[in-house]
């Protein structure tokens, strides 16, 4: 009977723990919403952010370093650099489409993976989804929805909560949250805190204050 | 990738902070590796203002950042940026602090890891006695000129793939005082330290060395 009753704890305690990940996307009632609300923090056109990242690390553990990165969505091309308060540059890659050329990266940042990682969290902050949102609704507290979907299953849903900034939420196939970035309101058109917070495969959160955005004229492009 | 921040924001303070005192500790020196050892024993603090300017190829102008420098002897560090990240690396009798300014105000941060600290002290045992040429890490050249320059290499080739070289000039019209650092890293990138308002032998409390 005792047994029992530890077996019926052990999997309630296990259901809640899991609860908060493999919750799924949330439940939205489907109306329309124009896309164009969602997209609005995004910018559709070549950028260049600079940001003091504070990241908050496993344990607790906080550090804080500078991210700089350029944004092309017409091309669909990233460039993301990490470096020290100090100067050091720590990462330096370029991703486009799926192939990603590696610059400069410092043991132990040298490994395929990271930066495969790194630039999918810096496509996720920066890239708005692509093609036209699968459904649109309202959560029940009157946010808007933008829901997206890939080729892959992954579903992505951009909130727009009026007033209060945006949110977006990445989901894999399964339902399992993978991905979320808070926006909190624009000034002149660029959000100036992002709070980035990745949970697969080790979770770790970013906390990205402005420092200065500008667009990136063609002919730098080439 | 955490882990990866941890050691890399060490070994970034490590040597970043090693130049910094190592070239403000060379005040007062004209052009002879004798003359800077003399020199630095009479080097008891320094304080000065610092601009920091970045240049690599994502960026399109340098990011430039601010702040102020302390150091007094022996060990003693206070590295403050003002702009545009606020932050404070504190060294003191071998412990190494970095606060940062979060939202919730400055924040001890998990990066300056004490481990760094036996290369540290060794760095700056040499340099405070002007001993360059012994320094593990790096290879100093001394150019003598109006602006004297010291040359710094990398010893081992791990080094040299973070940091290609290190430049130091030293004011043509103020002997002794250090004009700017030049960090390069390969590809075109460096870093740029421009000190200003040196002042020497300065009266630094203890205190300020121990917290924000």
């Amino acid at each position: 009977m005792m047994k029992k009753y530890r077996l019926i704890v052990l999997w309630c305690a296990l259901a809640a723990a899991m609860l908060p990940a493999c919750a799924g996307p949330r439940h939205i009632r489907p109306e329309p919403v124009n896309p164009a609300l969602c997209r609005l923090p995004f910018s559709s056109t070549s950028c260049r952010y600079i940001h003091g990242l504070d990241a908050e690390l496993p344990g607790g553990a906080r550090m804080t370093v500078m991210g700089v990165s350029v944004v092309d969505p017409e091309t669909d091309t990233i460039q993301a650099a990490i470096m020290t308060l100090e100067g050091l540059v720590l990462f330096d890659a370029t991703a486009s489409g799926s192939s990603i050329k590696v610059h400069r990266a410092l043991p132990p940042f040298d490994g395929p993976q990271f930066a495969e990682g790194l630039m999918q969290d810096v496509r996720f902050v920066f890239m708005f989804p692509a093609g036209a949102p699968k459904t649109t609704g309202r959560l029940d507290n009157g946010s808007s929805v933008c829901r997206y979907q890939d080729n892959f299953g992954m579903t992505v849903d951009v909130i727009a909560h009026p007033g209060h900034g945006w949110k977006v939420e990445q989901y894999s196939i399964l339902g399992k949250k993978l991905r979320t970035l808070k926006i909190s309101a624009l000034k002149n058109g660029v959000p100036g805190m992002l709070e980035f917070e990745a949970f697969s495969p080790k979770p770790y959160a970013l906390h990205m204050k402005l420092i200065s955005a500008e667009p990136v004229p063609p002919a730098e492009k080439k | 990738m955490v882990e990866c921040f941890k050691m890399k924001r060490t070994k970034a303070i490590r040597r970043l902070l090693s130049l910094a005192v190592c070239s403000l500790l060379l005040s007062g020196w004209s052009g002879s590796w004798d003359t800077i050892q003399k020199e630095s024993e009479k080097l008891t603090s320094v304080k000065a203002r610092f601009t920091q300017s970045k240049n690599m190829r994502i960026l399109s102008r340098p990011l430039v950042s601010t702040g102020s420098f302390y150091f007094k002897a022996p060990d003693s560090v206070r590295w403050e940026y003002d702009v545009p990240v606020k932050s404070i690396l504190l060294m003191h009798k071998g412990l190494v602090k970095r606060y940062t300014q979060g939202t919730g105000g400055l924040t001890e941060d998990a990066g300056a890891a004490l481990q760094s600290m036996n290369v540290m002290m060794q760095e700056i045992a040499l340099w405070s006695k002007g001993r360059f040429t012994e320094s593990p890490s790096f290879a100093a050249v001394l150019k003598a000129g109006d602006g004297p320059t010291i040359m710094l290499t990398p010893r081992d080739e791990g080094l040299a793939k973070i940091i290609t070289g290190i430049e130091i000039a030293l004011a043509p019209d103020r002997p002794g005082l250090i004009s700017t650092i030049t960090i390069s890293e390969g590809e075109g990138g460096t870093t740029v330290f421009k000190f200003s308002d040196v002042q020497i032998n300065a009266m630094l409390n203890d205190s300020m060395f121990r917290s924000p």
